[in-house]
């Protein structure tokens, strides 16, 4: 009983805050609910209304693409510059920091930032590929370049925090096994694909699983960049969500892409963990 | 070891070094790069912000953009309010925390493994599922737009309890049976025992905490609705959504440093409680 005295207040504002909510939004994803008036029960109608709803499969498209596209950069991008780090390297523990840093500021400052850098006329990334004889992109505009834009962004924010939990990985492989492995002949690479690579097999189940989860929410720095255009090619599942509740009123209707948008992520996460065997 | 270091080897390990310092650099450079750059604009008058070729130094340094953004926008309230709901956020979370962690590490009771395994659950969960009904929830009793409707669903997320639950399990449970033979309580023993040696843990906590408040985005940019409590990651995208902000990248950058400096300057101060909240996370070994 004293277990439950503890946790009590905690608990209340869980279930208040976080696990009511949660369950909530199923059951008003079955309602017509706009901000005021009575909400009306409809079933699965908003389920059939938003799934046949273009808008909705190009956001859940644009959100696949977008979670392709940074998180391959993020996990061996976050591996590689561990394993940098790891060398005995002067001036290691400064560049680890600076790689770090971006993970510490705001996602509008971060749409912000790289608003200006991808400015098509004067910003800084245009002229340093001009610099170096590339051609000019108008990235944020462009249908094609404006999701990878959004991408490098994303990575450059967020790729220090998986190389700080790889490289905490990295740390608890025994030398031992480095040095079996150079007896046996193994070369640099095959020593990272046969030592490296399985000794972080713990970091591999929260890093990537963690990354995908981040990318399928993907909001904030999409929002301040391009609004979700330019033609909807960055328009995401949580601008959806967005667009849907607050800005058209539509709150059962939302619920419903947050019901679907927690089942793509249940769904993807559980198939990473038993990939991993560890479910 | 007693191996012959052969000719061919040594070359090797040279021209790895060298590799190595290239990447470190290329690395270092790329990162810092954009960092560089919005200081750099903040500081520049805006007639040279759109300058080709870029001029990574200012010719004629100044603070207008700051002075700009501090007297036009209500830049200082948004500071103020990002401040008083971190500082809420975190006071709120550690008692909570603290008390909610001791009995999942160290106390057997009928439902733990249920309770541990939901509130793990939703550690996993997109917040943006939940958004719906708590806005409807909170829009109904009038009182969305608070620093209440802030500060709360931020204390509910799991994780720093989560964090704090792995510290305390490596506390050695012999400390708590000895206080039990000495007739102490659980309470009594929390508060003595387990939170005096957790003081680098309950640091880390608080770090993390104040950091997810003072950067949390979707939520607070749909619950505030006015001024009075509006933070910083909201108050931006109405700046910039508003008069043309959006290009001036002079007074857009100075308001985002301004927004930046306190989190960045209290990260590379206490980086090391980051990586040691990593090593808590059960990540490691």
């Amino acid at each position: 009983m004293t277990a439950y005295l503890f946790l009590a207040p905690y608990l209340l504002v869980f279930l208040l805050f976080l696990l009511l909510p949660a369950l909530a939004s199923v059951g008003v994803s079955f309602t017509r609910w706009g901000i005021l008036g009575t909400p009306r029960w409809l079933g699965v109608q908003n389920y059939r209304t938003i799934l046949t709803d273009a808008m909705f499969w190009k956001a859940f498209r644009n959100t696949l693409y977008f979670t392709l596209l940074t998180v391959p950069p993020l996990v061996a991008g976050g591996l590689g510059l561990a394993v940098l780090f790891n060398q005995p390297l002067r001036g290691r523990v400064l560049a680890r920091t600076v790689v770090f840093v971006p993970y510490a500021i705001m996602v509008t400052v971060v749409g912000m930032l790289w608003s200006w850098m991808f400015n098509s006329n004067f910003g800084f990334v245009n002229f340093y590929m001009q610099a170096v004889g590339l051609p000019k992109v108008a990235w944020l505009t462009d249908a094609v370049w404006a999701m990878p834009a959004v991408a490098i962004s994303t990575v450059w924010w967020q790729i220090g925090t998986n190389m700080v939990i790889y490289l905490a990985g990295l740390q608890e492989i025994p030398a031992e096994l480095y040095e079996a492995a150079r007896v046996d002949g193994s070369g640099i690479w095959k020593s990272f694909l046969y030592v490296t690579v399985p000794g972080l097999y713990l970091m591999h189940v929260f890093v990537i699983p963690l990354s995908v989860i981040a990318s399928l929410r993907a909001f904030g720095q999409i929002l301040v960049m391009t609004h979700g255009g330019p033609f909807g090619q960055t328009y995401t599942l949580v601008q959806h969500l967005y667009a849907t509740g607050w800005v058209n009123f539509r709150m059962g209707e939302a619920s419903a892409v947050g019901v679907v948008l927690l089942l793509v992520t249940l769904l993807l996460t559980v198939v990473q963990l038993r990939y991993f065997r560890a479910i | 070891m007693g191996s012959v270091v052969r000719p061919g080897h040594r070359r090797r390990s040279d021209f790895g070094r060298l590799a190595g310092y290239v990447a470190l650099l290329v690395v270092t450079v790329a990162m810092a790069a954009p960092l560089l750059w919005m200081v750099t604009t903040a500081l520049k008058p805006e007639s040279q912000i759109f300058q080709y070729p870029i001029q990574w130094i200012p010719r004629t340094p100044t603070l207008g953009n700051f002075a700009n953004v501090l007297t036009n926008y209500p830049i200082g309230r948004w500071f103020f309010n990002s401040l008083i709901v971190a500082v809420l956020t975190t006071a709120v979370s550690l008692p909570l925390y603290g008390l909610g962690a001791y009995p999942l590490a160290r106390l057997q009771f009928p439902g733990k493994k249920l309770v541990f395994l939901v509130i793990l659950a939703t550690m996993l969960m997109p917040a943006e599922g939940t958004m719906v009904p708590l806005f409807l929830g909170l829009s109904r009793l009038r009182i969305s737009d608070s620093y209440f409707s802030l500060v709360m669903p931020v204390v509910a997320n799991a994780f720093g309890l989560y964090l704090l639950t792995q510290f305390f399990q490596s506390i050695p449970s012999e400390l708590r049976d000895a206080a039990l033979m000495d007739g102490a309580t659980d309470l009594g023993i929390l508060w003595r025992i387990i939170l005096p040696l957790s003081r680098p843990a309950l640091t880390t906590v608080a770090i993390y905490t104040f950091m997810a408040s003072w950067n949390n985005f979707v939520w607070p940019f749909i619950v505030s609705n006015s001024d009075a409590t509006r933070t910083l990651p909201a108050g931006l995208t109405a700046l910039i959504g508003g008069v043309d902000v959006g290009t001036r990248f002079g007074i857009s950058m100075a308001s985002a440093l301004i927004a930046t400096l306190p989190p960045v300057v209290i990260f590379v101060a206490l980086q090391r409680y980051f990586a040691q909240g990593i090593a808590m996370t059960g990540v490691k070994g």
